[in-house]
């Protein structure tokens, strides 16, 4: 027998309405009362779109989290070569937490910060170099910076799942969507984690690493004279061009920015005169579409961090009315902290060119001027 | 990246992965000062003094690193 299709495949052959046709207006109708009973199901399907968008993005931080971790964990291992396993010690300090002082009354707020940073980084580096007793002072330093890392991306990831969850909860598209809106930067971001932990698990230099590495080629070879002014911080004597130059930077090659603003505070006060000029040199973040290792110059105190630095050489040259100067060599936010790129390494060269002719020009002869290379002076003797 | 709410598959598309170039380690022999370099090796430091590599070009033993980096690919005009 032969089945009859007609009345499906053509409302004309079967003379007006068929079954297909009944079927597709159902379909169409109930989708319409949804919508006109339920107003908000169409948000519910977005939300769970993006809450599912949210979830594969956070696993990714997960994994990249877990990946930190055990860069750090072997590290400690095979560096500082513990007699116990650092695991539940590293994820200890992963939880580790610095609460910043109360701004309510702002006066005296930046020496209560310096404490409490200070305190903070000594306590942590000290129990790294607990977990690791094998490791060289300087690995300790870059070691600590290491796990510092891991404390950074298990804080990212942390917060990130609390707004997943939090908007899972609640069912706030609002709250999902502007978490999920800057997931990529945040998944960029944990991606030069990564990178880093590789860096400093190795002792690399980093990008951020460039406003030393300018101020230790300035004193390479003709250096006459150093020592510590401040916590992890150097000071060089030189000569330059009839030009006493103290050049101010962080011990290297262990990973730490040292204290250049107490260590440019205490030297100028012990100097016999003024400085004629005091030149900063670091590493800035660049904007999109500008090039990496492109090189600014300018006047300020070019200090990133939490301010105190700046906010003491800033302080010290307004009390002395003495100059600042300062360059800065652009690079981007994974660019400061994964290994040093050659574009930015050959900035350091044109920066100390262009250092030498300040010198020349801003300075007469047998003038002091202090430079301080700011930074992270990990990989830079 | 993902730019519309729900990750839809029509505008995702995976970016092209960078790859890590391997870091280089620039040498300075202190005999000749004839520059030479190779892979970067764990814990080098840019100003370390490096004893027992032979300078390609004289022979000398000792060398001073005098920069790190990665390099990068120039690109084609």
């Amino acid at each position: 027998m032969t089945p009859d299709f007609t009345a499906f495949l053509g409302p004309a052959a079967a003379g007006g309405e068929n079954i297909l046709s009944v079927l597709i207006s159902l379909v169409w109708l109930s989708m319409f009362m949804i919508f006109f009973l339920y107003p908000s199901f169409g948000q519910r399907m977005q939300l769970s779109y993006m809450l599912r968008d949210l979830e594969r993005k956070l696993n990714k931080l997960k994994m990249i989290k877990d990946e930190i971790r055990q860069t750090t964990i072997d590290t400690i291992k095979k560096v500082g070569k513990p007699d116990f396993d650092p695991a539940p010690e590293v994820d200890r300090l992963s939880e580790f937490f610095v609460i910043p002082p109360e701004s309510m009354d702002p006066y005296g707020v930046v020496y209560k910060l310096e404490h409490i940073l200070e305190t903070g980084e000594t306590s942590y580096e000290n129990e790294v170099r607990r977990l690791s007793p094998h490791a060289e002072e300087h690995q300790v330093k870059t070691l600590t910076n290491l796990v510092e890392i891991s404390r950074g991306i298990n804080t990212l990831y942390r917060i990130v799942r609390h707004y997943y969850l939090l908007g899972k909860k609640t069912s706030n598209i609002y709250l999902v969507l502007q978490i999920q809106m800057i997931m990529p930067q945040l998944v960029e971001i944990a991606e030069a984690y990564k990178m880093a932990s590789v860096a400093f698990s190795q002792g690399q230099p980093i990008g951020d690493s460039v406003g030393v590495l300018v101020a230790a080629k300035l004193s390479d070879g003709v250096e006459k004279r150093r020592y510590n002014i401040a916590k992890d911080t150097m000071v060089q004597e030189l000569e330059i061009e009839n030009k006493r130059v103290y050049v101010v930077r962080a011990v290297g090659p262990g990973g730490t920015v040292g204290r250049p603003g107490e260590g440019v505070k205490q030297l100028v006060e012990s100097l016999p005169e003024n400085p004629k000029l005091i030149i900063t040199v670091d590493a800035g973040l660049k904007l999109e579409g500008e090039e990496s290792g492109k090189i600014v110059e300018g006047v300020g105190v070019a200090i990133g961090g939490p301010g105190i630095d700046k906010y003491k050489i800033e302080e010290l040259a307004r009390q002395r009315n003495i100059p600042l100067y300062a360059f800065v060599i652009f690079e981007s936010i994974q660019e400061a902290i994964t290994p040093m790129k050659e574009s930015i390494a050959k900035a350091a060269d044109v920066v100390l060119q262009k250092l030498r002719n300040v010198l020349k020009e801003k300075v007469e002869d047998g003038g002091i001027v202090v430079v301080a290379g700011i930074g992270n002076t990990v990989g830079v003797g | 990246m993902s730019s519309d709410s729900g990750g839809g598959f029509m505008s995702w598309t995976p970016r092209p992965r960078e790859r890590l170039s391997q870091t280089i380690t620039f040498l300075k022999c202190m005999d000749c000062s004839a520059e030479n370099s190779r892979p970067f090796i764990e814990w080098d430091y840019i100003f370390k003094v490096v004893e027992g590599e032979k300078c390609p070009k004289c022979g000398g033993t000792r060398s001073k690193i005098v920069n790190i980096y990665v390099p990068e690919k120039k690109e084609s005009k």
